[in-house]
């Protein structure tokens, strides 16, 4: 582009940022910018043909004579002198550069050329072996003196088919199905113990149940499984023991009992004492025989259901020495019930230890002993006339709720009956001697009596 | 007595009863109760109605339904006549969603007085009286039917019957010769039912009710009373919940489906 000539009172403004400032250097970093500069270039001057040497000259010869002139009007003579010498050694180095940028720049095209040769001979070489014509036409002589035509050829070509190795893969299959075997193996041989025991469970489990005990599903926190009820629930019993039992099995698959709570140790014991020396001793005794032996799991139902009955047999005499006080009855130290009879006699039941059911059976045969005997039976037979009555009342139609129930004093069904029938005999006695010494009176005073007895 | 009494009903086809049966035995643990009465209805009636037995023109449908008294007696003992008619006079249930059915029942047992009938060994029974105190209340009868069945009591309080029914036709104009109609009709209607002959509907109505006592006689908080007896009525429909469906809208339903 021309540039219009230049006027000391013309005032630049610039739309472009102002250039750094003037640093001898920054001809060789402007240079790097190739990119750009070629494009600039060729804008300004058309093309890279029209740029000759010759041209070139010119132009620094024109710039750097104008340079000095526009320096003039300046005052600083210092600084314009010593311009051309900056300028001078600028242009040495500006032309090295230059010179060296060329030769890298022939360097670099020639061998791109070479590059592009040497392609379209490998080219040709490979037409040729097709199109001979077309071939030997582009290649290069050097090419064609060396290489015969037509020695180059190409094709498609399959990839081969993968060839797969039987004997890995047989391999890995006969470590895997191996593997495999001896885990079934184990596992069937686990199984068949497993079911050994789990049979042998089952065939004592079926001989519980043949034995007519009531077996249950149990829903327990930590146990699942069948359990027998051995307690009076079903009964009629209202005892805080529910008498319900698991039936485990063990590693070996044995039938293994597990009550709830302690296991049960004490069985009822009736005494009967009389006045001997001042003093009371014992004429008579019996305790329920319970097995105390350990034996099979029905055995061991057994002992349990006989101790359950005999625990709650004590719990509702020691209960119902409370109604019977005033009839003297006693709870001594929690486990012994005295009861005061007429003619000086006084039954004591407690409870003793299985162990020792055994020991005290010194005073067999005795008239006392089978009176023990028949009381102890009579208050389990009225034991179980209380579970029959619980029952009934469970069963009949019950009032609608909210009704008064007139049932204020509890009843003494077990021990109440037997005092008021041990005591009645000697009553009844005393009775009829009275009547009888007011009948003799009276018959001596003469007067009629008319005597009928009914008892 | 004034009772509040909760009810559940179901219905049992007769191809299960048996299941039923043996299902509430097991949990119940007795033996069921056999249960046979004979109810009778009585509908109130205007004053204005004469001679008809039935009130063709009478108060409307609803007030009747809900004024009706079912006199019952049970027939299970040995002598017929020897049981006394008990009154049960109910509400409507009461409305709401409620996991029971709650209705309100005055019951009371019929009593001749003491001066009356002393040597009445003949067989003839004091229905006659009853039909002649409640024309005097001015309630007539309406029909009667026969109920038979079983009775299971759970857990104490919950009652459970099993039971079919009987409808008795009621006994027509011409039958009744000509007399004091109240006894005759009394009399027509006690000696005529017969269970052993009579066709029962081959459904089972399964009832489980908790009766509780209201008013001045009671002991206990209402609500408390109403809480368990509430709680004992779902314990026993999840214990019969695959046996038996209580309670069954089926049942209850008084629409009749064509072709059924």
């Amino acid at each position: 582009m021309s540039t219009p000539s230049l006027s000391a009172d013309d005032i630049f403004v610039s739309l472009e940022p102002p250039p750094l400032a003037e640093d001898p250097t920054l001809a060789v970093s402007s240079f790097r910018n190739l990119s750009q500069i070629i494009p600039q270039i060729a804008r300004e001057r058309g093309s890279f043909m029209n740029v000759t040497e010759d041209k070139l000259r010119k132009e620094i010869r024109a710039a750097s004579q104008s340079t000095p002139q526009e320096e003039n009007p300046s005052p600083e003579p210092s600084s314009s002198t010593s311009q051309p010498k900056q300028i001078a050694p600028d242009l040495t180095q500006f032309e090295e550069d230059f010179n060296n940028t060329r030769a890298e720049l022939t360097r670099l095209i020639g061998a791109a050329q070479n590059e592009a040769a040497i392609s379209l001979d490998f080219v040709s070489l490979l037409i040729s072996s097709v199109r001979p014509a077309a071939g030997t036409t582009s290649m290069s002589p050097h090419l064609k003196s060396h290489v015969p035509v037509g020695s180059l050829g190409s094709d498609k070509i399959k990839p081969l088919p993968r060839v797969e190795d039987p004997s890995v893969c047989l391999g890995w299959k006969m470590q895997a199905v191996s593997a495999a075997s001896d885990r079934l193996a184990r596992a069937s041989e686990r199984l068949a113990k497993e079911a050994v025991h789990e049979k042998k469970y089952w065939e004592q489990v079926e001989e519980v149940a043949v034995a007519g005990e009531v077996l249950s599903k149990m829903r327990m926190p930590d146990f699942r499984g069948m359990g027998v009820r051995y307690g009076f629930v079903d009964a009629g019993s209202t005892y805080k023991e529910k008498g319900i039992a698991t039936l485990r099995r063990d590693a070996e698959g044995n039938l293994v009992l597990k009550t709830e709570g302690e296991k049960r140790t004490k069985v009822l014991s009736v005494q009967v004492m009389r006045p001997l020396h001042g003093q009371y001793v014992m004429t008579g005794q019996y305790a329920s025989k319970v097995n105390a032996e350990i034996g099979d799991v029905k055995c061991q139902i057994k002992q349990a259901r006989d101790l359950l009955f005999e625990d709650e047999l004590f719990y509702q005499i020691a209960r119902e020495t409370r109604i019977l006080g005033s009839q003297g009855v006693t709870l001594d130290l929690g486990n012994t019930v005295m009861i005061p009879l007429p003619d000086d006699l006084q039954i004591v039941i407690e409870t003793i230890d299985l162990e020792d059911q055994y020991n005290s059976m010194e005073l067999d045969g005795g008239s006392d002993s089978v009176i023990a005997e028949a009381i102890s039976i009579a208050l389990h037979l009225l034991l179980c006339k209380l579970h029959r009555k619980n029952l009934n009342a469970r069963r009949s139609v019950p009032l609608p709720l909210g009704t008064r129930t007139n049932i204020t004093d509890a009843k003494s069904e077990i021990l109440g009956p037997l005092v008021s029938s041990l005591a009645v005999s000697p009553i009844k006695d005393s009775l009829i001697a009275l009547i009888t010494e007011l009948k003799s009176v009276l018959n001596d005073s003469n007067l009629d009596t008319h005597e009928s007895l009914y008892i | 007595m004034s009772l509040q009494e909760l009810s559940l009903y179901g219905a049992v086809p007769s191809s299960r009863h048996a299941t039923v049966l043996s299902t509430l035995s097991a949990i119940t643990g007795m033996r069921p109760l056999r249960v046979l009465q004979h109810h009778l209805v009585f509908s109130p009636t205007s004053a204005s109605v004469s001679g008809a037995l039935h009130p063709s023109i009478g108060p409307a449908a609803t007030q009747l339904e809900a004024s009706r008294i079912d006199v019952h007696r049970d027939l299970a003992g040995p002598v017929k006549s020897s049981s006394s008619w008990t009154l049960t006079i109910p509400t409507i249930p009461e409305s709401g969603k409620r996991n029971v059915q709650v209705q309100y029942i005055n019951r009371t047992t019929f009593r001749p007085g003491d001066g009356d009938d002393n040597d009445n060994d003949d067989g003839s029974d004091n229905t006659g009286l009853l039909f002649r105190f409640l024309r005097a209340l001015d309630y007539v009868y309406a029909y009667d039917y026969l109920e038979r069945g079983y009775l299971f009591v759970y857990g104490g309080m919950v009652i459970i019957k099993v039971t079919q029914l009987s409808p008795q036709s009621p006994p027509q104009l011409h039958e009744i010769p000509v007399g004091d109609e109240d006894e005759l009709v009394a009399a027509n209607v006690a000696q005529s039912r017969d269970p052993a002959n009579a066709k029962f509907l081959a459904t089972w109505v399964v009832h489980a009710y908790v009766d509780i006592l209201t008013g001045p006689d009671s002991t206990g908080d209402d609500l408390e009373k109403v809480r368990i007896g509430t709680e004992r009525l779902e314990a026993l429909k999840a214990e019969i919940g695959g046996i038996i469906t209580i309670p069954d809208r089926g049942i209850l339903d008084p629409r009749v489906q064509l072709g059924k």
